[in-house]
């Protein structure tokens, strides 16, 4: 009787969570609430899911894509731990306000995501980060320190040594000098060409590859107004270069669990990135699968298995 | 409900969603799916031998 009670109240606090985020009665744990959160003036889509009394990781998605990049990770990982993956401002279905009414540089971007987090009461998680991921992540992680549970990088860079030659060509110049020239190579990485290429060099198989990836990014920049917003990016990327050192230094400091999960292949970070990470949180644990950039595309069940087993390692 | 005059071994779930219930209900279907495939009786019977018989 009194088990009974017991398991009666736990089954009542589980229900009582499950409706404090919009979920019902019948949901599974997996499944996915797709909402919308009002935060500095923005529109902020973000998927959820999970039961939030459990840990929380926050996924921070790459350039050019979203959360979308994680539909299928989402219930991998919702299975044992809350979820959350948010779209940044210009990003899938976050709003895309103009270059002349919101300043886009990584530093805003991470203020954003900052306040959403706050605006939805997550104050302590883990960060899966990928790609521009990244740089917002290691803002969050020198903001609040304490905040961060544990760190996950996926192709997610924060060391010179991973930075492919793809940078001193396609970008640097950029940074250097903002001509008719150094800008057409900015812009030829907003073609469907090179989304495409993203989704497809390094990996194992194209047909394992599915079109929604790089179709959906690709509608996402063909919106009017969003190649000046993804400019201003790429323009600001070079202060993401700038900070490494302060991450470094965080990282040392704070020494959070850090696991670097890397398709090895990608063509724009090297696997020495993320060797790198050793240098500062030496039992940094490290895999690699056979794959490109947007690995989770190729290898999404390794890499979930990965994080399940770090996570329950290192999380509570 | 109106298939089970003509197929009475047909099998009916109501589920809590609308058109495209596959985005709302996917594990409740799929896990419908296999244990009606694996029932025997369902296993038994077959479309070829009810279009002989009809």
């Amino acid at each position: 009787m009194k088990i009974g009670f017991k398991l009666f109240f736990a089954i009542g606090v589980l229900t009582m969570t499950a409706l404090a985020f919009g979920g019902d009665k019948s949901d599974s744990a997996s499944q996915i609430h797709y909402k919308t959160q009002r935060v500095d003036d923005l529109n902020i889509f973000y998927r959820e899911a999970g039961l939030p009394s459990r840990p929380t990781i926050v996924l921070l998605h790459g350039f050019p894509s979203s959360s979308h990049m994680y539909r299928d990770l989402i219930p991998k990982l919702a299975v044992s731990y809350h979820v959350v993956a948010a779209d940044m401002p210009a990003f899938g279905y976050t709003d895309q306000p103009s270059v002349d009414k919101f300043e886009y540089t990584f530093d805003h971007l991470a203020s954003v995501m900052d306040h959403f987090l706050d605006s939805i009461s997550v104050t302590r998680y883990s960060i899966y980060i990928q790609d521009y991921g990244a740089p917002v992540g290691f803002r969050l992680f020198l903001k609040h320190p304490g905040r961060i549970q544990a760190i996950i990088t996926q192709n997610g860079n924060a060391y010179e040594e991973g930075l492919s030659p793809f940078w001193d060509e396609s970008i640097a110049p950029y940074w250097k000098e903002k001509t008719p020239e150094t800008e057409k190579k900015i812009r030829a990485l907003l073609t469907l060409a090179t989304t495409k290429f993203q989704y497809t060099q390094g990996f194992r198989n194209p047909e394992h590859v599915s079109p929604d990836s790089y179709t959906f990014d690709q509608m996402t920049l063909d919106r009017p107004g969003n190649a000046a917003i993804q400019l201003a990016l790429f323009y600001d990327y070079q202060n993401n270069v700038k900070q490494y050192p302060q991450w470094h230094e965080a990282l040392r400091k704070v020494h959070p669990p850090v696991l670097a999960v890397w398709g090895r292949n990608d063509p724009i970070f090297l696997p020495a990135g993320a060797e790198a990470f050793k240098k500062d949180v030496p039992d940094t644990e490290i895999h690699f699968v056979d794959s490109g950039h947007f690995a989770l595309e190729e290898d999404g069940d390794p890499i979930a298995n990965y994080v399940l087993a770090f996570l329950a390692k290192n999380v509570r | 409900m109106a298939y089970q005059p003509d197929v009475p071994l047909a099998e009916v779930h109501i589920l809590d969603a609308g058109h495209f219930a596959l985005d709302e209900k996917v594990d409740e279907i799929a896990a419908l799916i296999r244990a009606f495939l694996d029932d025997p009786k369902v296993a038994s019977v077959g479309a070829p031998t009810t279009i002989k018989e009809y």
